[in-house]
């Protein structure tokens, strides 16, 4: 599990954190994530296993010049007349330009490889808490479970998380004692990324790409968990922005000792993300633009821990020194609030906490994908069991819903007894008291779960209870905790990198809605007596916005962008995620070389 | 039909059903004579096949008939950017066919002489070792040759389709997306209204430009037999590298295509011989690996590339993969077609819409438009393919 030390992590304690450069500018730019999904990502820009011992890297990095930088906004580019004039000259330079591997730089695909079939009952996808806790109850129950893990760890988050956890313990004993029982239970596949969903198979591949697995089963539970996503604030196309896991595991596994870091994100995850960091002695800090820390379970603890608390504010600005990220903090409701506060931070890298629900593969399968804010986001499930309703397909744990971890056990329960109750195999009372006790722990833990419960239990569709809600706050969008924060927050949009693929700023993205609402200013404070005229504005769809802007269309496949941008748009438009949608999600998951699909002759 | 009861009441010279890029164009161009335009489109603007093909154009065809009309046809959409102020991102980097068998080859080199060359645009054809020269990455083993046309060229769909998307919203156009197309009134032999899920517009002429449901709508709708039936094709792209494959490269064997984009992602497909009729838009692993396949035998570097998405849409397929323009005088006087493009429509399709919109508004039919009539399915006078290409 401790993999070899990654090159990213010798660059990173040499204090070089402009190791990646964005694929349209060539400027020092990055998300770093070391998780198996993230390898899309970095393709964008021809970086290969940066978080391997080896990377593969563009040889010669290129940069637009400055000149046509400006012009070359994805928003404005297509319009530029200059650029519309000069296209057939600078045509090739503009290609040259991009910041790309070349062939014989991608990584060789071994010239061995295979089809393989892989028969269950259910597959179960995801190897965190929720996978694991699934598997064992329908191991138990008699079937015949095979769980994929994209990496070569069992455990998920947790894997890293030494803070005590509401009946869990340490996390990391939890899941790592989880593991070995589950691994004796089924049949694990470790590094094999789940691809999704063709016509006439499901697919899978092993991260070294010589193997295709072609899945068959009768049940296919999703346990993808959360995903940490890009902070959007003003200056966030600083290279200094790690993931909460990527964070963890750098300083735990590999040695990475920074002085001083920016947790963002309050909820329990957040917390314990911050209070890991701190236990390794690193000086950190915890922000968010919630009012108070999001996380009910841990807001009394964080007192007693060496994190500084900076909950409340917006990060209004920010710039790299050189030596470090200079973040300035407002607080929320700018000069409306009753205290005003300003702060400066200087840290060697600010660290998102801030999480959202994984939706890729039901998306895949065109599920409805709603919001729930109480439970962190877009939430792709209906009822208390996870069934997706289409037939056999079912969410666990925190890619339906960001929920405590001893309500993720609970819920895997459901789900697995749910299963077993199709077939046969348990029966409705003993289902029914299960849900009945779920809920209960649900309610009993945080009332606020009693909206969650309404959604769920009345059912999403049809049922005429269901209304989903606008949006209220976006963790991920630093810069504006309220909505009195908007107008401000959408001052400095062109600084504001939403998509890190393709280089997109919020600002571009504003503008291909101006264009595409033809020119027609969608004012973000509606004035008294306009709601009305307001509501039934109909903005464009996030599939339209992507094929103007770019968005989400590099390698990442939007994982990345797409859903922050519909919770960010929501948000600035107080309209409901709903109405702009998520663009087609498509086959595959994460890239497969041509190698892998073609197979030994 | 009566009043449309709960939808929205209009009125316009003209409805075009559809607002791809055939719909749009046509739309545009009606709106430039003065004419006002409603257009109805039964998902968002473009969703059909306009955003789903490769983003080729090619003036090279087997017949004298279509090859005429793409000659005038590439002209006008090479000059698109300019008049809608969107960049089509246009390039030529040619076609190339790969041939695979003497007599193939011999049958292009008759189609160059006799129909290509006459008309101003020869092609060349290469011998293997003229192949390995300009395009080292490609397999030549079991090739005999190829045809280059270098007139040949590239665009980006998405800002073609935006172009015309906010030129006609400029000239006042209303396009209704989310608003599929339900009826069509018409007294004493004429169109008087067009109605759909949401408007109901009172209204003189209606123009089908609705793709690959073209067929099924009018059927459905008027009673009118236009034979365009719909074919699914599959497509992927790859993860974006540096310059690589420098034209479109075509097996004319086995129907395998691939290109490059700006971006540096590689496109492609495999056409296998299945897909008739309104199929979901999935893919398949049959397909996928077909694709995979052809893709490491003909450009063996390719084989390290990672296959990034993969999608499918509707070719337009008519009896003669011709395009349909026009109308016949048995319809109801209003109605009008344009569509059954079979796999050309982003190509051909502003050009068809100003000559359509020319003979709608002024009662002149250019000769180009003329083999394209409905007429020839009655005659049974079709378009003769020499060779299919």
């Amino acid at each position: 599990m401790m993999s070899k030390r990654p090159w990213v992590a010798e660059e990173l304690g040499r204090g070089n954190y402009g190791v990646m450069r964005s694929s349209r500018y060539g400027e020092p730019r990055g998300f770093l994530c070391c998780e198996w999904w993230c390898e899309g990502y970095w393709a964008s820009s021809g970086y290969y296993n940066l978080c391997g011992d080896k990377p593969t890297m563009p040889r010669k990095t290129t940069s637009v010049p400055s000149i046509l930088r400006g012009l070359a906004k994805p928003s404005s580019f297509p319009r530029n007349r200059l650029l519309i004039l000069l296209w057939p000259i600078i045509r090739e330079r503009v290609r040259e330009s991009l910041n790309r591997s070349s062939i014989d730089e991608l990584p060789a695909i071994s010239a061995k490889t295979e089809y393989v079939k892989v028969d269950s009952d259910v597959l179960v996808v995801g190897g965190g808490l929720a996978g694991l806790s699934i598997s064992r109850e329908l191991a138990k129950l008699g079937f015949k479970v095979v769980l994929v893990e994209g990496e070569d760890y069992l455990g998920g988050h947790l894997i890293v998380d030494d803070v005590e956890i509401r009946e869990l313990g340490r996390g990391n004993e939890f899941v790592n004692k989880l593991g070995r029982e589950v691994e004796n239970l089924v049949t694990v596949y470790r590094g094999v990324v789940f691809d999704g969903f063709l016509e006439d198979s499901v697919t899978g591949h092993s991260r070294d790409f010589t193997k295709l697995y072609i899945f068959n089963y009768k049940y296919l539970v999703l346990a993808q968990g959360f995903r940490e996503v890009p902070l959007v604030f003003p200056g966030n196309n600083t290279p200094r922005m790690i993931t909460g896991l990527s964070a963890l595991k750098l300083v735990k596994w590999w040695g990475y000792r920074p002085r001083r870091l920016l947790v963002w994100g309050s909820d329990d995850w957040g917390v314990r993300v911050a209070m890991n960091l701190a236990q390794q002695g690193i000086e950190v800090y915890l922000g968010d633009n919630s009012a108070i820390i999001r996380s009910d379970l841990y807001r009394d603890r964080i007192g007693s821990s060496d994190v500084k608390v900076l909950i409340g504010t917006n990060i209004v600005d920010s710039k790299d020194t050189g030596d470090g990220l200079r973040i300035v903090l407002e607080n929320l409701r700018g000069r409306k609030a009753k205290i005003r506060r300003r702060e400066e931070v200087v840290v060697d890298a600010v660290v998102s906490a801030a999480r959202l629900p994984v939706i890729d593969l039901p998306a895949q399968l065109g599920a409805s994908i709603v919001y729930a804010p109480e439970i962190g986001g877009l939430v792709p499930r209906r009822g208390f069991t996870g069934d997706l309703g289409l037939g056999n397909v079912y969410v666990v744990g925190d890619a339906g819903g960001l929920l405590p971890e001893f309500l993720v056990i609970r819920q895997a329960r459901v789900t697995a007894l749910s299963i077993g109750a199709r077939e046969g195999l348990v029966g409705k009372d003993d289902l029914d008291r299960e849900v009945a006790e779920f809920k209960k722990d649900l309610v009993n833990t945080n009332s606020s779960y009693y909206n969650v419960l309404l959604r769920f239990e009345q059912g999403l569709h049809g049922t005429g209870y269901y209304a989903e809600p606008n949006v209220t706050h976006v963790p991920m969008w630093a810069a504006a905790g309220t909505t009195e924060d908007v107008e401000r927050a959408i001052k400095g949009a062109d600084k504001q990198y939403l998509c890190f693929c393709e280089d997109v700023t919020l600002g571009d993205v504003l503008e291909g809605i101006k264009v595409l609402m033809h020119g027609r200013e969608v004012r973000v404070k509606v004035l008294h007596g306009e709601e009305e005229e307001y509501k039934s504005l109909k903005l464009p769809s996030m599939e339209r916005i992507k094929r103007v802007v770019g968005l989400g269309t590099g390698p990442c496949q939007g994982k990345f962008c797409l859903v922050s941008t519909n919770l960010i748009l929501s948000f600035i438009y107080q309209k409901k995620p709903g109405e702009f949608g998520i663009p087609r999600i498509r086959f595959p998951e994460t890239p497969i070389p041509m190698a892998t699909l073609a197979g030994g002759e | 039909m009566g009043e449309g009861r709960g939808l929205i009441n209009l009125s316009a010279d003209a409805v075009v059903v559809g607002a791809g890029i055939v719909g749009l164009a046509t739309a545009y161009y009606l709106a430039r004579r003065g004419l006002s335009v409603v257009v109805f489109e039964k998902n968002y603007v473009g969703g059909g096949s306009s955003t789903r093909n490769a983003g080729r154009y090619r003036v090279h065809f087997g017949n004298r008939e279509n090859t005429e009309f793409a000659i005038k046809a590439i002209k006008r959409l090479e000059s698109l950017s300019g008049e809608l102020g969107w960049n089509g991102i246009f390039e030529r980097p040619g076609y190339l066919w790969l041939v695979r068998r003497e007599e193939v080859l011999k049958r292009y080199e008759e189609l160059n002489n006799e129909l290509w060359k006459p008309l101003g645009i020869p092609v060349q054809i290469l011998t293997v070792d003229e192949i390995k020269d300009r395009f080292p990455y490609i397999n030549t083993k079991g090739i005999v040759g190829a045809v280059f046309g270098p007139q040949d060229g590239a665009f980006h769909h998405d800002y073609i389709v935006m172009g015309y998307y906010t030129k006609a919203l400029d000239l006042g156009v209303n396009i209704l997306e989310y608003s599929e197309v339900r009826g069509v009134g018409i007294e004493s032999g004429k169109v008087v209204n067009a109605s759909s899920s949401n408007a109901f517009v009172r209204t003189r002429s209606i123009v089908f430009a609705a793709g690959a449901w073209t067929g099924e709508l009018m059927k459905s709708l008027l009673n009118i037999d236009v034979p365009i039936r719909p074919v699914r094709r599959e497509i992927g792209i790859t993860e974006p590298i540096k310059p690589l494959i420098n034209t479109y490269v075509i097996d004319t064997e086995t129907n395998f295509y691939v290109g490059q984009t700006m971006r540096g992602e590689v496109l492609g497909s495999v056409e296998l011989e299945d897909g008739e009729g309104f199929l979901p838009y999935g893919n398949t692993l049959n397909w996928l690996i077909a694709w995979a396949r052809e893709t490491v035998r003909l450009i063996p570097s390719l084989r390290d590339i990672r296959v990034m998405r993969i999608w499918s849409g509707y070719y337009e397929m008519t009896p003669d993969h011709s395009h349909i323009m026009g109308r016949l005088d048995s319809w109801p006087e209003g109605v009008y077609v344009l569509s059954g493009f079979s796999g050309h429509g982003f190509m051909f399709g502003p050009y068809a819409a100003e000559l359509l919109v020319k003979y709608m508004v002024d009662g002149v039919m250019d000769s180009l438009m003329r083999p394209f009539l409905p007429q020839r399915f009655v005659t049974g006078n079709l378009i003769k393919e020499a060779l299919v290409i």
